[in-house]
């Protein structure tokens, strides 16, 4: 199966998508996932909140590791992403993106989230934590006209290969209908 | 001095009971929590978090617009109080003393804020089963009180899991 994370492609510098951040009046609506991305005997990360929106999906990564374990924040040299056509990525480097069932996909290596007009997005958003915690917040624009939304995610120096799990779609277009409209 | 849960593992220096343990997955609370809302302005409670030994959250204000601008956000004053089945309370307005005393009674800890559009809190202890009370008011919005079961938090806290012994 052809990684969806190289070559990186080059940045997009032109108008955003239509999708690319979660619809300002907008809660998302909560639909259950069990998703653990990494579990070694030092570092775990799961997914929380999982929120349906119009026009995508939002999910938390909760992440926990001790000292001496690989740090997911880890960084070469500041903003190593914005090296374009990367095709040999750092081990170190956490990736996590989409793919759809029509053959895109969008990653977390783009600088600033892939923003492209024909989509999917992926994008991060806010983030928090300390030492040994961080919380990570991922926007996914856009839903597959069919079939489901593939999270993959691959992290080498963890010994966690590229690994895809289907997120539970036909309930995440369900509820996209019910999220909870704000009107101040 | 309150001595922390054995096996919990907590950050830096501050009192263990004003953050969240960091050898957890917390487990997830699916709901928003409407606190309150007035002429233009509606307030949530939302990314709620359980852990063995507190709770976070995030406070998020939707606005009109109409306070957009001005040099200090009315917001900026949001007051909130949590009272548990118990009769015991605590709100964001009740100072602590970090190296004297334990609280007596639920905390709401502010962690971080953004320009009056959110806020990112802990709520400790963990509440007794029961309903849960939360007072909200601001110079822009009427106090106004939600409840809550108690089980809607602890059950999330159950959900917790330990990951590995404290360093």
């Amino acid at each position: 199966m052809t990684s969806i994370f190289v070559p990186v492609p080059d940045p997009w510098y032109g108008p955003p998508s239509s999708v690319s951040q979660p619809p300002e009046w907008e809660l998302g609506t909560f639909v259950p996932l069990d998703a653990t991305l990494v579990r070694t005997p030092g570092v775990a990360a799961v997914v929380r909140h999982l929120l349906a929106f119009s026009t995508g999906v939002g999910f938390t990564v909760v992440w926990r590791w001790r000292d001496g374990y690989p740090d997911p924040r880890w960084e070469k040299g500041g903003r190593w992403e914005a090296t374009p056509k990367l095709t040999n990525l750092p081990d170190e480097v956490f990736r996590i993106g989409v793919s759809f069932p029509d053959g895109r996909s969008a990653t977390s290596l783009e600088p600033l989230g892939s923003q492209r007009p024909n989509g999917p997005t992926f994008a991060p958003l806010g983030g928090h934590g300390g030492y040994g915690w961080w919380h990570q917040r991922y926007w996914i624009g856009g839903f597959p006209d069919n079939g489901p939304i593939t999270l993959v995610w691959e992290w080498p120096i963890a010994g966690v290969s590229e690994t895809r799990q289907d997120l539970p779609t036909d309930q995440l277009r369900t509820a996209a209908q019910q999220a909870l409209r704000i009107e101040p | 001095m309150l001595e922390p849960p054995a096996g919990v593992e907590f950050e830096g220096e501050w009192p263990w009971w004003s953050g969240v343990p960091i050898n957890e997955i917390p487990g997830e609370v699916g709901t928003h929590i409407r606190l309150g809302s007035a002429p233009g302005v509606v307030v949530y409670m939302t990314s709620i978090l359980a852990y063995s030994t507190a709770i976070s959250f995030d406070v998020v204000r939707f606005s009109d617009g109409e306070d957009a601008g001005q040099a200090e956000s009315p917001w900026g004053d949001l007051r909130f109080s949590v009272t548990y089945a118990d009769g015991s309370e605590g709100g964001n307005d009740k100072g602590w003393d970090e190296d004297a005393i334990d609280p007596p009674g639920p905390v709401v800890l502010s962690w971080q804020s953004s320009s009056g559009q959110w806020s990112r809190y802990v709520l400790w202890p963990l509440p007794p089963p029961g309903t849960v009370t939360v007072r909200c008011e601001s110079p822009v919005m009427p106090e106004q009180t939600v409840t809550f079961d108690a089980a809607l938090l602890l059950d999330a806290a159950a959900q917790s899991q330990r990951l590995w012994e404290p360093a």
